[in-house]
Parts: C-alpha cells; sequence; structure tokens
C-alpha cells in the first residue's frame, strides 16, 4: 500500500495505491495522521484501491471524526465495486461523504 | 596496545548493548503472545455453548461455531430466550483485533443482552446501544452486528442489520430467501443514528443462518475469495439440521481454502424453526 498525496488549491488529495487492510492499514493511519497537521480539507482518492477491510474503514472513521472535531472536511471518491459494496453494507456511505469521481469530490468541497 | 583495548572495549560494550536489546525484544514478544492469549481467551469465554437445548424444547434448534484466527479478530456470537416465545439471536463483528477488540465485544454483547431484556424491539435496542458506545470511542472503533427476535409462537422474525452480511432465511421448500435490507451503519461509529427493523413471516421447517465475512472472504492461494455465490450453493444442499448445515459449510470453507492460513474469524449460527 502506497500513499501518494497532492496538493490542489486548499485540499489535499491522498490515493491510496493497493490494498488497505488489517496488514496495511497501521502504517496507512501514521501516515495520514502527518497530513493532518497542516491540512483541513482532504480526500481519499480510491481509484487504485483494490480493496478495504474493516481495518481500513477504520482509518476511514478516524480521518473523518479528527477534521471534524478540528473542523475540517473529508470525502471519499472512486470506490471501485468491490469498495463501493463494503462502503454500502458498513454503513459508511451513509455516514461519510463519498462521490463518485475525483472531479465530483474536489467541487464545492466547503 | 591502548588503542586495541579501546577497540575491543567498544565492541564489548555494542554486544551488551545489542543483548539487552534483543532481551528486551524477546520480552515484549512474550508480552504480545500473552495479550493475544488473553484476547482469545475473552473471546471465546464470552460466546455461550454451541448446541444449546433451551430446557428441552422441541420447537427450535440452534447450532453456532465460531472458529478464531490465529491473530484474533473481533467475531462473536450470542442468544438467549427473553422469555417463553422470544429467542434473540446476535451476530457481531468488531473491527480490529488484540484485547481493545476483545473487550469492545464484551461491552457490546453485554449492552445488547441488558436493553433486549426489557425492550423487544431490534431497532431501538440497536439505536440505544449505538449511542451507548459511539459516546466513548477514542480509538475510532465499531462493531457490526446481525440482531434478530423470533417469535416462537407468531412464528416471525424481527431484525436489524447494522453493517452486517445479509442473513439468509433457507425455506422449508428449499428457496433460499436473503434479508438484504440493512438498517443503519455499524454500531459504535456515529452517535444520533436511529436503526430501522423488518419483520419476516417464518413457516416451521424454515432455517434461519446469520454468519459474519469471515465465510465469504475465506480465500485460497490464488486469492479467490469463497464468496456469497459458494455459501448459496453450499446452503442450497438438502437440509439435514442446523449442526450439519453449519459443519458442512465450515468444511466447504476448508477445503475451498486448501491448508492456506485463515486470516480472519469465521462464525455461523443455525436456527431451524421446528413443530
Amino acid at each position: 500500500m502506497d500513499i501518494v498525496s497532492t496538493a490542489k488549491e486548499d485540499m489535499l488529495i491522498l490515493d491510496f495505491v493497493g490494498q488497505l487492510d488489517t496488514g496495511t492499514a497501521p502504517r496507512a493511519e501514521v501516515e495520514v495522521n502527518k497530513y493532518l497537521e497542516n491540512n483541513q480539507k482532504i480526500i481519499f482518492n480510491l481509484a487504485q484501491t483494490v480493496f478495504v477491510s474493516s481495518a481500513g474503514l477504520r482509518v476511514f472513521l478516524g480521518t473523518a471524526k479528527k477534521l471534524k472535531a478540528s473542523g475540517g472536511l473529508f470525502r471519499i471518491c472512486n470506490a471501485n465495486q468491490v469498495v463501493q459494496e463494503i462502503l454500502d453494507i458498513s454503513g459508511f456511505s451513509q455516514i461519510l461523504d463519498v462521490k463518485n469521481s475525483l472531479e465530483e469530490a474536489v467541487t464545492n468541497f466547503n | 596496545m591502548g588503542k586495541e583495548a579501546n577497540e575491543s572495549k567498544d565492541i564489548a560494550n555494542v554486544i551488551a548493548q545489542k543483548e539487552q536489546e534483543i532481551t528486551l525484544l524477546k520480552d515484549q514478544m512474550v508480552r504480545m503472545e500473552a495479550e493475544l492469549n488473553l484476547a482469545k481467551d475473552i473471546q471465546l469465554n464470552m460466546i455461550p455453548i454451541s448446541h444449546p437445548d433451551f430446557g428441552g424444547r422441541s420447537d427450535v434448534e440452534l447450532y453456532a461455531k465460531l472458529i478464531s484466527a490465529r491473530e484474533v479478530g473481533g467475531d462473536f456470537y450470542d442468544y438467549y430466550l427473553l422469555d417463553d416465545n422470544h429467542l434473540a439471536i446476535v451476530v457481531g463483528d468488531v473491527s480490529g483485533k488484540g484485547v481493545a477488540a476483545g473487550f469492545m465485544m464484551a461491552v457490546g454483547k453485554a449492552l445488547l443482552k441488558s436493553r433486549a431484556a426489557t425492550d423487544y424491539s431490534t431497532a431501538s435496542i440497536m439505536s440505544h446501544v449505538n449511542q451507548e458506545m459511539a459516546a466513548n470511542n477514542p480509538d475510532y472503533m465499531f462493531t457490526t452486528v446481525f440482531m434478530g427476535v423470533i417469535n416462537l409462537a407468531k412464528k416471525e422474525m424481527t431484525y436489524t442489520n447494522a453493517g452486517h452480511n445479509p442473513t439468509f432465511i433457507l425455506q422449508k421448500d428449499g428457496n433460499l430467501v436473503k434479508l438484504s435490507t440493512l438498517h443503519g451503519p455499524v454500531v459504535a461509529a456515529m452517535e444520533d443514528i436511529v436503526y430501522g427493523e423488518s419483520v419476516v413471516s417464518l413457516s416451521v421447517g424454515d432455517v434461519v443462518f446469520a454468519y459474519t465475512d469471515g465465510i465469504t472472504e475465506a480465500h485460497n492461494s490464488t486469492l479467490e475469495l469463497f464468496s456469497e455465490e459458494r455459501l448459496c450453493e453450499s446452503l442450497k444442499r438438502p437440509f439435514k439440521n442446523v449442526k450439519d448445515t453449519v459443519e458442512r459449510i465450515v468444511l466447504d470453507i476448508l477445503l475451498f481454502e486448501r491448508g492456506e492460513e485463515q486470516f480472519d474469524d469465521i462464525t455461523a449460527l443455525c436456527v431451524e424453526i421446528k413443530e
């Protein structure tokens, strides 16, 4: 699992490449936390994310809650069919701001 | 000579330091191993027996099985009679592993049972338990929960699915019905969630099958998943009894994995409605 960061205006886009599961989630969490220090608008782009387990969902939830607590904003986009199904069954698509594409995610993000 | 003596003293120091580090790491490993064992104990001591006889009653039979992965996941199941006519069943999967997951499991299981003692609405039970658990959750943990309250006299089940895999009903005529409705997100993730519930009619001979994603996400060496499709195939075979259904599916998974290590806990709970 690699995380690639791209700054766009006042937003930070993090691309998760690979699997976000029990093995990779702890390191992903540490990396994401570093970005949280200096960024208030974060988008997780899952275009290259093959699979997300419950350990991965925990990273999403933690990020959303930390940003909410500091007055920041969080979106997820580009989930593949498998990941979207996981987001839907777990109900995360109800409690998090999930968009279909990166274009949608960067639009009116405030 | 002086220089050489100093060098060998330095080397001795480095060796001593490394030995100390190794001892520390070994101690740490022993502690971690102990923690994992403790987590496994918490998990296995918490689940009720596989095949209860419910005081000899003949109108219902239940069989459940939890196979713990090497590194403990957070599966749990539970069942209890709320009164003469109502049987509650619960299957859940806590995010994360280890002692933290074990504690969350214990708390969730206890809260569900305690609320169900006076409240037979699974929607209301889930909403209350979620509120309680989400209020104090600094580690962002959560648990999926399927809870059903089966009215054994009226032959119907009220159920709430909180972010969990859909439960199946194998009807006596061989039809397999998937309870696809989701009633809200996983428990403990967010406060102020109002969960819904559904009611499904049951007939004598119908079988309720609840399980965790350790079954559908079990995989073989080529990373192919056991999948819901294979689970349905297994469930569609002629029904003998609840124990046979669960054990046969466990065997199907083992044969599918062909020696691959089991990564996640596997849980199945099966209830047959009888005369």
